[in-house]
């Protein structure tokens, strides 16, 4: 009876933020999704997982701590040349991401992954039940491409607090392209200041902080911004972001663009360049596929974790409109 | 003066965005052309990930000396040591990176992977895949005809900058921890 109290509690705390349906016992796919996307800042935990691309395996330790909003965390390559870093995260930055986090009202646009992900439905979204990883209990999604415009991606989601266990991505042809995978995990109700030490000399440090120095991009449906936007992007894909700032001491812009589909992002770089590095073709590095070309003296290239043609795609949608 | 610097000074600075135009264009051009450069360049890569942008920098002066000792086989990299030069490439959306970004900081870019002229998955295949999914079998091996191992072409430097930008807004697996993690808006 205390055992099934004290788990009423955690479920209790666990789901707080969460919307009714899940409140209701009824978590959908989506919702999962959505309980991740919150796990990620909101958890305090310490663990070791592995990452797997191609025929390489690395393993990384992390001790990860929940504060005011944003997170203090370190991790610590156990695989290959040793690194550690120790990375701090205010609530500003955290919160760009994951607002999810203190049952916060949406702080991005609208076009926030969960929400393209209800509205276009080029993934199909299947509970697949439970099963285990790390020896917890967690609950199989699988987001499946619909086409062959995007990966398919499959997630183990702690049951308790939908902190992704596994994550993968498959292509097409069921081929794994990219695994992550907790071996251990373990929830802190607090973390000891001494677990966020450094234990090498040569640490890195890493602070984020909400940076407010670049000017707020204005982004029009219509024009989309300073001339730039999109055209006949592949099915699915919506433009969620934008940002622009300033390169060097001139009036040289970088424009970054960030398309999504609710799952995958494809992130587009717009910045005048001169000829000497104007660069055209396509390119590959594990999952991630990447194209360029030049528009009107600007170097335009397109990279995403979505198949070739898809990434060829967008950058085909980009078009530009000087007179503007 | 060029000259009289060492390769691998040289492609350090590249690695650091610290080369001028023409520079840069020769240095592409050698990295193409040349497979033993471009694995040298990598491997400064994985030295570079954790100098990248997007996050503020505070690693102490010795930092280097640590990466340098783990790659023992190297020259000593004069250039990185220099903590604020400019980075090739800015960082673009400057915040909102989180766990997911510090994993490929940390493990480093899996830069070198053959490049694929193959097309993609067929409608059909990908029937196939979710199938294999929905039985729960998780697949051991990573290797797959469409995947790593088609060919033997790797990936163009040029690229790299934006590569490594993109991923550490995404992250590993691109989603799991690292889903789109900022906004339109800005504080």
């Amino acid at each position: 009876m205390r055992r099934s109290l004290a788990y009423a509690l955690v479920a209790a705390t666990a789901l707080c933020c969460l919307p009714l349906p899940v409140l209701a016992g009824e978590a959908s796919p989506a919702d999962w999704l959505q309980r991740m996307t919150g796990s990620l800042h909101s958890e305090s935990y310490q663990g070791t997982f592995v990452l797997q691309r191609d025929d390489r395996l690395d393993a990384i330790r992390v001790v990860h701590a929940a504060e005011n909003g944003g997170y203090r965390e370190r991790l610590e390559t156990l695989t290959g040349a040793p690194r550690e870093i120790l990375r701090s995260v205010d609530r500003l930055s955290a919160l760009k991401g994951a607002r999810a986090a203190a049952g916060e009202p949406p702080h991005g646009p609208a076009g926030a992954p969960v929400f393209l992900l209800e509205r276009h439905d080029y993934y199909e979204l299947k509970d697949m039940g439970a099963d285990r990883v790390a020896g917890l209990e967690c609950r199989m999604i699988l987001a499946r491409a619909r086409d062959t415009l995007r990966y398919s991606h499959r997630y183990c989601l702690h049951t308790e607090t939908a902190l992704p266990l596994l994550s993968e991505l498959y292509d097409g042809h069921g081929h794994l392209l990219e695994r992550l995978a907790f071996t251990s995990l373990e929830r802190l109700e607090e973390v000891a200041e001494g677990a966020l030490e450094p234990t090498q000399e040569d640490a890195e440090r890493v602070e984020v902080r909400a940076d407010r120095g670049h000017k707020k991009p204005e982004w029009d449906e219509q024009t989309g911004m300073d001339g730039w936007h999109f055209d006949a992007l592949p099915d699915g894909f919506t433009a969620i972001a934008a940002t622009e700032r300033p390169v060097g001491d001139g009036e040289a812009r970088l424009r970054h663009f960030v398309l999504s589909d609710g799952l995958a992002s494809v992130s587009v770089y717009i910045e005048k360049t001169s000829g000497e590095r104007m660069f055209e073709g396509t390119t590959r590095a594990g999952a991630t596929h990447g194209a360029a070309r030049s528009i009107a003296g600007h170097q335009v290239t397109a990279v995403g974790d979505v198949p070739r043609a898809t990434v060829q795609g967008v950058l085909d949608a980009i078009v530009y409109h000087s007179g503007e | 003066m060029k000259e009289q610097v060492s390769k691998n000074e040289r492609l350090s600075a590249l690695v650091d965005g610290e080369t001028d135009d023409f520079e840069t264009r020769r240095l592409m051009d050698e990295l193409v052309r040349s497979e033993e450069d471009r694995a040298r360049w990598e491997r400064y890569h994985l030295i570079g990930d954790s100098l990248r942008g997007g996050m503020r920098r505070t690693a102490p002066a010795s930092f280097m000396d640590g990466v340098q000792a783990a790659l023992a086989e190297e020259a000593p990299l004069s250039v990185a040591r220099k903590p604020d030069q400019p980075r090739w490439l800015k960082p673009v959306a400057g915040t909102g990176v989180a766990a997911a970004v510090a994993m490929v900081t940390l493990v480093g870019m899996q830069m070198i992977g053959p490049d694929s002229g193959a097309p993609e998955a067929t409608p059909v295949a990908s029937e196939g895949a979710p199938a294999q999914l929905a039985d729960g079998i998780q697949r051991v091996s990573t290797t797959g005809s469409e995947a790593p191992a088609t060919e033997p072409e790797g990936l163009d430097p040029r690229f790299a900058r934006y590569l490594e930008n993109h991923a550490e807004l995404m992250g590993p697996g691109s989603t799991a921890l690292g889903r789109v993690r900022f906004s339109v808006s800005d504080e």
